[in-house]
């Protein structure tokens, strides 16, 4: 069995185990998520960086709501070289770690509720 | 009784600002209204919000949204007295000095910490608030009671000077 990517334990610490408004929250990244990864790729297909930037950036902190720890820094690492327009030529690959392992956190939460 | 008071959160981020009203509604007596643009923020500043928290970046839905910083100064114009706290994944130094510089009251990087963060500063802002008011209703009761002591003397006075002469009048009477 491969290791989780998502880890609630934050999640259940602010809301103090009310399983009910875990799941509205988890719903609510469920639901929004999927089209920011979209949106990614298409910034990227475009070479549009700001746009890009901008995506990544709102996408940070969910990261770390949904404990999905790993992407953290990668996502930080899109926001930075889109924002800063240096180490394009990384961006293809990151956004590429962001897809496989986002799609296996949406599995993960997707039992949860 | 402690007065409720009004709180706007202005994020495009949903399940930030879900999280955030939720936190601070079930810490604190506030009314809490949400808005996803700094437009729509200014359009309802005649709520009289006292204090408003603002995301630093304002355009992942819309692209020509105003950013946090052109709403921090909007409403620092229109609304001086509203302390307004600026929240953002930004953890760059720079960022940071251009909100303080520009009136925020205080700015808070968005993650684990930072419900509760908000929540202190907000707890801040409130004392002060209520500091301020207490002052305000020491100086005035202080005033009075000035006056009030300075009729008595003054009373005092026309009596004592008044008294005798008119106790020889009723003497003579």
């Amino acid at each position: 069995m491969s290791e989780k990517v998502s880890d609630l334990g934050y999640l259940t610490t602010f809301s103090n185990g009310d399983k009910a408004r875990m799941g509205k929250y988890i719903n609510m990244f469920l639901n929004h998520a999927p089209g920011q990864i979209e949106d990614m790729k298409r910034h990227l297909e475009n070479e549009n960086w700001e746009q890009l930037k901008i995506v990544a950036h709102s996408l940070k902190p969910q990261m770390t709501y949904m404990g999905i720890q790993s992407l953290v820094n990668v996502i930080r690492d899109i926001e930075e070289y889109s924002g800063n327009k240096r180490d394009l030529e990384k961006l293809p690959q990151l956004i590429v770690q962001v897809d496989t392992t986002i799609k296996k956190a949406f599995e993960e939460l997707k039992a949860f509720v | 009784m402690s007065v409720s008071r009004t709180v706007f959160l202005v994020d495009d981020d949903h399940l930030h600002t879900e999280m955030l009203k939720e936190h601070l509604d079930s810490k604190l007596n506030v009314n809490i209204t949400t808005f996803s643009t700094g437009e729509d923020c200014l359009a309802n500043l005649d709520k009289n919000p006292t204090v408003i928290i603002l995301d630093f970046h304002l355009n992942s839905e819309k692209k020509e949204a105003m950013n946090g910083l052109q709403v921090l100064q909007k409403i620092k114009q229109l609304k001086p007295e509203t302390e307004v706290i600026m929240f953002s994944g930004q953890d760059q130094i720079q960022v940071a000095i251009d909100t303080m510089r520009n009136g925020a009251f205080d700015y808070v990087i968005k993650g684990e910490s930072a419900f509760l963060r908000a929540e202190n500063v907000i707890m801040n802002i409130f004392k002060g608030m209520r500091l301020k008011e207490d002052l305000k209703l020491y100086k005035k009761a202080s005033m009075i009671l000035g006056i009030g002591i300075v009729v008595i003397i003054a009373l005092a006075i026309i009596l004592y000077i008044a008294g005798p002469g008119q106790d020889s009048n009723v003497g003579w009477m």
